[in-house]
């Protein structure tokens, strides 16, 4: 600001205005307070709609993801790239009847079992399988993965340890293959799959045609006398007769749908809510605004357990209990109270006090408890180290619980959220149990190895009834995203 | 509670503690508010919106200075946005400005502060503004061309025509007190 010659006008109204002090507005306060709070439930509402789009973000991502990984696997094959990887992902099953006697052994040899041979020939193996997996381990336990598809194609010879390993095999077309095998890491490689008979198109790569019958003969089973045949990581695995085995699983291949298996989730899920109010009736429009206004978000969260059935198809079914918790802060004024203002000198010595009677405003944490039992249905999708999954379905309510207050109708007092009301004096305000809700996920889960999953999975809920009772005068609803993270174990 | 608790708990989003900022600044922020608005709603108006401004932007309040002083800036700023906002382009400067007539200002020291905020109030918004910024508040034609995007000279003529109101006003005062 300038030094200049001052207007005898200019320096009048300074002089009255410019320190003008207009006392107490009061009266003002009460606007500036709601919208405050009415800001705060913008900023709220911002932040749910950031958090939406967060999770649509990581929806569609996912989605793209799998579709470019689809894209990108069909453009492979028909490149005639037969490159099939193979998980790394097996479980031995320590189990007798996974061990083929080695009289059953000794009853090959020297056999060479033929498509014609079957099923007379009990030194046949029959695979009713999409995938076959057999280890064998030889007294050094040096041992050889050998994995089959369907129509009898063998499409790869994993070796797992160091060994050199060779072997014919025969296929239900009648062709012979022989190569071999010295690596010692389970990696596949294109010249093997390449040399490998009985690729005749890129259906031999789906794993879609079950109950494909597959005559193995193995002209040299001398070699497998001095070994101990062991079936790896499938489950169902039953020696029938002689030889004959029948394996009803899959293999958990990065490349591969699954097939029928159980998974147990467990869970907890941050979450956000967005609350909607609804005034029944233009009288109670004030009431409404009062409550929205002195109530905003504090956190809400779940937990829970699920199973699920998944079948070959990714055809998910899940279902288990969900306990889950919204707190809300309520802040009230609690009549009035008086404020102390001490004033210092500039050495810290009180001089001087100043009292001030203001409303007293109190808080208070209101919790609503939800127990549901979710009914879903969804599909998986696995993908190289990651299963997708989406889930849709309902969610049934057991019991809803209620901790905290709320303004009465007429604005005048605190009530109790379990409060009842009526002439009879009966009718609660909120609902024990508020029925169905819609529920959402989507899932992107990361193996963690042959049985553990990490789960991460955004999931919205929408309770499509109102918590509140017929008899309150406004109705109350609740929308709900948050991201589940937790463990699936895969039980087989 | 000390003025810093106060700036804490506002931050923090404590309703108490703006209440009692609302308590400590609100009358004098009013005396403000009532300068560069036409009437008392107005004034209440600029008021609210001015304080959902501090209590949002507190965190900026750097307390280099009186938080009055940061407040009253707030509420300037709020002023001039309303300003920029209103249709003011029939307020041009006049090329033949009317001699100022001399008045005893001493004399108007008995004037009482609502008869001058109402003359002041009495002003067009442009004029108002351009006087209070320049008069009361002792900005320069120059800072007040920055602010309200206007050229000096359309400051300097909106100065002085709103010093002719005020002064026909006064005169028109002192005759009915005379």
């Amino acid at each position: 600001m300038n030094n200049r010659n001052e207007h005898e006008l200019d320096k009048l109204f300074r002089k009255k205005l410019k320190s003008l002090d207009l006392g107490s507005q009061e009266h003002l306060w009460q606007g500036i307070a709601d919208q405050i709070s009415q800001n705060k439930r913008s900023n709220r509402f911002i932040g749910f709609g950031w958090f939406s789009a967060i999770l649509l973000s990581f929806t569609l991502f996912g989605l793209g993801l799998n579709l470019a990984y689809k894209y990108k696997t069909e453009q492979d094959l028909n490149k005639g790239n037969k490159m099939v990887s193979i998980s790394e992902n097996y479980t031995n099953i320590e189990s007798s009847e996974n061990y083929i006697e080695k009289n059953s052994v000794e009853a090959l040899k020297g056999t060479k079992a033929t498509e014609a041979a079957y099923p007379k020939a009990s030194n046949n193996i029959e695979i009713n399988s999409n995938i076959k997996s057999i280890d064998y381990k030889d007294n050094n336990s040096r041992g050889v993965t050998e994995s089959y598809l369907n129509r009898g194609n063998i499409l790869n010879s994993n070796v797992k340890a160091q060994n050199s390993y060779n072997r014919k095999f025969s296929n239900e077309n009648g062709k012979n293959d022989e190569f071999s095998n010295t690596r010692s890491k389970d990696i596949i490689q294109q010249k093997d799959i390449n040399n490998l008979a009985g690729i005749e198109n890129n259906e031999n790569y789906k794993i879609d045609i079950p109950s494909q019958k597959l005559d193995l003969s193995y002209p040299e089973f001398e070699d497998l006398e001095k070994k101990e045949l062991t079936v790896i990581k499938q489950n169902n695995l039953r020696i029938k007769s002689n030889l004959h085995l029948e394996l009803n699983d899959y293999c958990l291949s990065k490349n591969f749908t699954p097939l029928d298996h159980f998974d147990i989730d467990v869970y907890y899920s941050p979450e956000i809510s967005h609350r909607n109010i609804i005034a029944k009736r233009e009288s109670v429009v004030n009431y409404a605004q009062k409550r929205s206004g002195a109530e905003s978000f504090a956190g809400a969260s779940s937990f829970g357990i699920r199973a699920s059935y998944v079948t070959k198809n990714g055809l998910a079914f899940r279902t288990g209990i969900n306990f889950g918790s919204i707190s809300e802060k309520f802040e009230y004024f609690d009549g009035k109270e008086t404020l102390t203002k001490v004033i210092y000198d500039s050495k810290g010595n009180p001089i001087d006090t100043q009292k001030t009677i203001i409303d007293k405003i109190a808080r208070q944490k209101n919790v609503y408890k939800f127990y549901d039992i979710p009914a879903l249905i969804g599909y998986e999708m696995d993908i190289s180290d990651f299963v997708f999954s989406f889930n849709a379905g309902l969610g049934m309510n057991l019991r809803t619980k209620y901790y905290g207050s709320i303004y009465s109708e007429d604005g005048s007092k605190v009530i109790n959220l379990n409060s009842t009301q009526g002439e009879n004096g009966d009718s609660r305000l909120f609902k024990s149990n508020i029925g169905l809700s819609i529920v959402a996920s989507f899932g992107l889960n990361y193996k963690l190895n042959g049985h553990f999953l990490l789960l991460a999975e955004p999931n919205l809920r929408y309770y499509l009834n109102p918590i509140t009772t017929d008899t309150y005068s406004l109705e109350q609803r609740y929308f709900q995203m948050g991201i589940s993270i937790g463990l699936r174990y895969r039980i087989y | 509670m000390q003025i810093n608790d106060i700036i804490k708990g506002c931050i923090g989003g404590d309703i108490l503690c703006q209440k009692e900022l609302f308590d400590l600044l609100a009358g004098k922020l009013m005396g403000v508010c009532m300068r560069y608005s036409k009437d008392k709603m107005e004034a209440e108006d600029l008021l609210q919106d001015s304080f959902i401004k501090i209590f949002t932007n507190l965190e900026s309040f750097k307390n280099d200075g009186p938080l009055e002083a940061w407040a009253r800036r707030i509420i300037i700023n709020t002023s001039i946005k309303k300003y920029h906002k209103m249709s003011y382009q029939n307020e041009s400067p006049s090329s033949d400005l009317m001699p100022e007539k001399t008045t005893d200002f001493s004399a108007l020291d008995g004037l009482l502060y609502n008869e001058l905020l109402e003359m002041v109030n009495d002003l067009p918004q442009g004029y108002r503004v351009v006087f209070n910024l320049y008069a009361v508040e002792g900005y320069s034609h120059k800072e007040i061309a920055e602010l309200l995007n206007i050229k000096e000279a359309t400051s300097r003529s909106q100065l002085v025509k709103a010093r002719m109101v005020l002064q026909e006003k006064i005169t028109k005062s002192q005759k009915i007190v005379i």
